[in-house]
């Protein structure tokens, strides 16, 4: 199962809320987002120290390697940010999902070796940023009421968009 | 011999007091600008307000920052006949270039120009 598989359809619900996130009460909240944010982070974290563990290729190493400090970095800000505003990240359906996914996710991967394990973290790489991407632009950052953690997320926007193309290019080197 | 090393070292002392600094921002996972245009001995200061560890790297020019940490910065002077295409190595999406616009000793006599920054 791939983290586009299992994460996608909550994802979806989430995107489909988004012109109406204000006065839909199924937007996300400021603490739901916050939990959304650090889970979506962890499990792109989890799944690089696993890749770093594995593959033989350094160029997927490197980008593990920069995914587990590039998504720690994100997290630690968020973290600090929700301290700062005195708001307890609130565990929901989504971050529950993203959370449940990524063990799946990483589950499936333990299972390969080689080039096949190569292709499905990078192809899952892939799918990853893109879907958090859908995400923050549709829902996340439409549905945060405070300024600062919407600045946070426009913030960490470039990130998403910057590893997605890198992913899609070692992608491509791997076909 | 000795006007004529009056006459240099005034030129020298001419060349550097025109000499630019230019700055180039690194925020958002991007250089901005994208491309900076240069005279040799304009020098270029590259900031890192992003929230991630950058670095400006040109391998064949021989140019490496090292590691730039969120608020670090690293500045290099430009010889002459030096442009070169760059990158960020830890985030190879990221890209930039330094034009070279003309001779040291035309740089000297030229006058002033604005600053080429973000």
């Amino acid at each position: 199962m791939t983290i586009k598989k299992t994460l996608a359809p909550m994802l979806i619900a989430l995107l489909a809320a988004g012109p109406l996130a204000l006065a839909n009460p199924a937007a996300p909240n400021d603490a739901q987002i916050a939990a959304i944010v650090v889970a979506a982070n962890t499990v792109d974290i989890d799944a690089g120290k696993l890749a770093e563990s594995k593959t033989k290729n350094k160029e997927v190493r490197d980008f593990a390697k920069r995914m587990v400090t590039d998504h720690s970095g994100v997290n630690q800000q968020a973290v600090a940010l929700v301290k700062k505003l005195h708001v307890t990240p609130e565990a929901n359906d989504t971050s529950k999902s993203l959370t449940q996914g990524g063990e799946s996710t990483r589950d499936r991967l333990k299972g390969l070796s080689g080039a096949a394990f190569d292709k499905a973290y990078v192809d899952n790489e892939v799918s990853y940023h893109q879907t958090v991407l859908d995400a923050l632009d549709k829902t996340l950052i439409p549905s945060a009421s405070n300024a600062e953690l919407k600045a946070l997320l426009v913030k960490v926007r470039p990130a998403f968009v910057a590893h997605l193309e890198h992913a899609k290019h070692i992608q491509a080197q791997l076909k | 011999m000795k006007s004529a090393a009056v006459a240099i070292g005034l030129l020298s002392w001419a060349a550097a007091a025109m000499a630019a600094d230019h700055r180039v921002v690194i925020d958002g996972m991007a250089f901005t600008p994208k491309v900076v245009a240069v005279r040799p001995g304009d020098t270029i200061t590259w900031v890192n307000k992003d929230m991630f560890v950058h670095n400006v790297t040109a391998a064949t020019a021989g140019i490496k920052s090292g590691d730039l940490k969120p608020g670090q910065s690293w500045r290099h002077t430009v010889r002459q006949g030096e442009a070169f295409d760059y990158l960020c190595t830890l985030h190879p999406v990221m890209t930039g270039r330094v034009e070279v616009e003309a001779k040291a000793g035309t740089a000297a006599v030229r006058p002033a120009r604005p600053r080429s920054t973000s």
